[in-house]
C-alpha cells in the first residue's frame, strides 16, 4: 500500500505547483496529482481548487511589482511586461517575508534582458524605481548640524569622513528617466523619450517628511557623493575627481561650497567622522 | 422584566487582554484624518509586514497613531505550519516592533506560506493532521514565549480541502491553540467563507471553539465567484456573517472586533459608521438576557 505523503512532502509538491505560471489543468499529470491530494467538492474538482490558489500567487506578486515598477511597466506594455514578470519570478522566486524585497534582482534581470531592443532605457527605469523603493524605508537620521561644519580645522578635514543618510542613491542614467516617469505617470498617453543622451547623475533620497525625491547632480558631484559613501575623505575624494575628471578642479574651486550648503539643507550629510591613526572613529 | 449577565469563560491568566471595543484597519489614505481628526473606533490594526523596514513615512506614522490610539499588530507571513522553521531575523525585527508599537497581543495564522526557502505570500490551508497540529502549536507555543506578548492564531478562509485531513477545523483549531496555549483570532467572515466552500455548518464551527481563548475577532466582506465565495475584504459585513458573528459574543462575552476592508478602501467616514453598525451588534449580542421564570428564593420586587 501507498504511503501518503509527509506534511512537508505535501507542501514541497504544492509549492511547486503555485508557482507554475501556466494553469495546471493543461497537465494531465498536475490534475492527476492534484486530485489525489486536493479533496475537491461537488463544484470544484481538486485541481480547480488548487487552481484557485496559483492564480492568486501571479496576481499578487504581479500587482506588487507593479506598484513598485509603473515606469517600467508603463514602457513595456501589458505583453512584454507580464513576460519579463514571469521570466523573472521563475529566476527569482520570492524567498522573503516582506513583498518589499520582491523587485531587488528586477535592475540586473531587465540589464540582462538581450531580447529587449530598449533595454538600456529599461535597466534605467528599472534602476531608478528600485532606488524609490529602498530609500523609502531606509533608516532615518538626522541631518547634521551645519554649525558642526563650520568648526572643523583642516586637519579634520583631511582626515574627516561625510556620513550620508542611509536613504541616499547616486545613480548613473543613460536617459533621464525621472522626468520621463512622471510623464508616463502623468498621462496616459505620454510618448516615451527613447535616445540615450550623454550620460548624466540622479540622486534619490527620502526628505524628512517621507516623500522621496530625485535630483540631477554633475558627474564632480556624484564622485565626490560615491566617494565619501565609501568612506574617503574630503581631500582625498576631491583628490580623486581631479584626476578623474578634465575640469573637476575648476569646478569644485566655484562649486563645493554651495554643494555643502544644498547637500546640509536637503539633509544628505548626516555626520563627521574623524578617524584617528588608530581607525577608531567619532562623529 | 428582572435581567442576568450569563456567565462568560475567562481565558487562561497570561492571556487576559482588554477589550477594546471595535476597531479598524490602519490605511495610509486615512493617515491625516486619523491623526488630525477624533476618529470613533476602539483601535487600529496594522499588518507588522508593512513596518518592518528601518525608517520612513511607514514608521513614522505608526509611532504617531501609537502615541494616540491603542493599536495592535497582525503578521502575515511567519508561515508556522510551513515545512521550514520560523525566520529568526524576522521574529527578531517582529520583536523589535513589539517593543516599540506595545500592543496588548499579537497574530499570525494556522497557515503556511512557502517551503524550501521560497516565499508565496499566501496564508495557505493545512490539512487538518496529528503532525500539523504538533507542528502549529510547538511553533506558536516558542514565538508567544519569544515574543513576550499574549500570541493569537487566527482561522483562515480556504477554498481547498486535503484528501489527508484527518479532524474538522474547527477541531483542529481547537487542538492547536490548547496544546500551544495562546490566543485565537477568530474571524467569522472566514469561517462563513470556508463554510460555504466546503460545505459546513458555520454555526458547528462557532459553537465549537474553544471561546475562552478568543482575544480579538475579524469581520470583513467577501465576493462571490459563482462556484466558490473568497475572502476579499471588500464592501461591507453581510447580515449572515453579522448573525454569526453576535452568537459569537453571546459564547465568548464581548470581545476586541475589527473590520477588515482592505479592497475599494472607502472615506473613513464610512469605515465608521460600518464600525458603529458592529458596534450594534455587539452590544445587542452581550446584553444580559432577560430571565424568563420568577426566581423564588428573592422577594418580589
Amino acid at each position: 500500500m501507498k504511503l501518503p505523503p509527509s506534511l512537508s512532502e505535501l507542501q514541497g509538491w504544492m509549492a511547486q505547483l503555485l508557482v507554475n505560471p501556466q494553469s495546471l489543468e493543461r497537465s494531465p499529470e498536475f490534475t492527476r496529482q492534484a486530485n489525489e491530494h486536493i479533496a475537491g467538492n461537488s463544484r470544484l474538482s481538486g485541481v480547480e481548487q488548487l487552481e484557485i490558489y496559483r492564480e492568486q500567487f501571479w496576481l499578487r506578486h504581479t500587482a506588487a511589482l507593479l506598484e513598485d515598477f509603473p515606469g517600467l511597466s508603463r514602457l513595456l506594455g501589458q505583453e512584454r511586461w507580464q513576460t519579463v514578470v514571469e521570466g523573472y519570478l521563475a529566476m527569482h522566486p520570492p524567498t522573503s517575508a516582506t513583498l518589499r524585497d520582491l523587485g531587488h534582482a528586477l535592475p540586473v534581470y531587465v540589464r540582462g534582458l538581450e531580447m529587449l531592443e530598449d533595454r538600456e532605457l529599461l535597466a534605467d527605469m528599472t534602476d531608478l524605481e528600485w532606488a524609490y523603493v529602498e530609500s523609502f524605508d531606509a533608516p532615518d537620521a538626522a541631518p547634521l548640524d551645519r554649525q558642526r561644519l563650520t568648526q572643523l580645522s583642516e586637519e579634520d578635514w583631511e582626515r574627516g569622513v561625510l556620513v550620508l543618510a542611509p536613504s541616499l542613491r547616486v545613480l548613473e542614467l543613460q536617459h533621464a528617466v525621472a522626468d520621463l516617469r512622471r510623464a508616463l505617470l502623468a498621462e496616459e498617453n505620454a510618448t516615451p523619450e527613447l535616445r540615450p543622451r550623454a550620460s548624466t547623475f540622479s540622486v534619490v533620497h527620502r526628505r524628512e517628511n517621507g516623500s522621496v525625491w530625485d535630483h540631477t547632480v554633475s558627474p564632480v558631484a556624484a564622485g565626490l557623493l560615491v566617494a565619501f559613501s565609501g568612506g574617503m575623505s574630503l581631500v582625498t575624494a576631491c583628490e580623486a575627481q581631479i584626476a578623474a575628471l578634465p575640469g573637476a578642479e575648476a569646478e569644485l574651486e566655484v562649486q563645493l561650497t554651495n554643494w555643502f550648503s544644498t547637500w546640509g539643507k536637503l539633509g544628505w550629510i548626516v555626520g563627521f567622522e574623524t578617524r584617528s591613526d588608530s581607525g577608531s572613529t567619532s562623529g | 422584566m428582572p435581567l442576568v449577565s450569563t456567565p462568560r469563560p475567562r481565558p487562561p491568566g497570561h492571556l487576559e487582554v482588554p477589550d477594546l471595543g471595535v476597531g479598524v484597519g490602519l490605511r495610509s489614505r486615512h493617515y491625516q484624518e486619523v491623526l488630525e481628526g477624533h476618529p470613533h473606533v476602539g483601535f487600529f490594526e496594522v499588518i507588522a509586514e508593512n513596518f518592518l523596514g528601518a525608517g520612513g513615512s511607514p514608521l513614522y506614522h505608526l509611532d504617531q497613531v501609537a502615541e494616540r490610539h491603542p493599536l495592535i499588530l497582525h503578521g502575515v507571513s511567519l508561515s508556522l505550519g510551513g515545512p521550514d522553521e520560523p525566520d529568526l531575523e524576522h521574529l527578531r525585527k517582529l520583536k523589535a516592533l513589539v517593543a516599540r508599537v506595545e500592543p496588548a497581543w499579537i497574530s499570525d495564522h494556522f497557515c503556511w506560506s512557502g517551503a524550501g526557502g521560497a516565499h508565496l505570500h499566501d496564508l495557505l490551508p493545512l490539512p487538518y493532521t496529528d503532525e500539523a497540529v504538533e507542528r502549529l502549536a510547538r511553533r506558536a507555543r516558542m514565538v508567544q514565549d519569544y515574543l513576550e506578548v499574549p500570541f493569537a492564531l487566527e482561522n483562515t478562509s480556504s477554498y481547498l480541502t486535503y484528501t489527508s485531513s484527518t479532524m474538522t477545523e474547527w477541531e483542529f483549531v481547537r487542538r492547536v491553540v490548547e496544546r500551544a496555549d495562546c490566543g485565537l483570532l477568530f474571524d467569522v467572515n472566514n469561517v462563513y467563507v470556508s463554510a460555504y466552500n466546503h460545505g459546513f455548518d458555520p454555526l458547528e464551527f462557532v459553537r465549537a471553539i474553544p471561546h475562552e481563548r478568543i482575544l480579538q475577532i475579524h469581520l470583513a466582506g467577501h465576493t462571490h465567484r459563482g462556484k466558490y465565495l473568497i475572502d476579499t475584504h471588500i464592501g461591507p459585513v453581510i447580515d449572515p456573517v453579522l448573525e454569526l458573528y453576535e452568537e459569537t459574543i453571546r459564547l465568548s462575552g464581548a470581545r476586541s472586533t475589527l473590520l477588515e476592508w482592505d479592497e475599494e478602501i472607502p472615506e473613513f467616514a464610512r469605515l465608521q459608521s460600518e464600525a458603529a453598525r458592529i458596534s450594534a451588534a455587539r452590544a445587542r449580542a452581550d446584553a444580559p438576557l432577560p430571565i424568563l421564570h420568577r426566581d423564588r428564593t428573592r422577594p418580589a420586587p
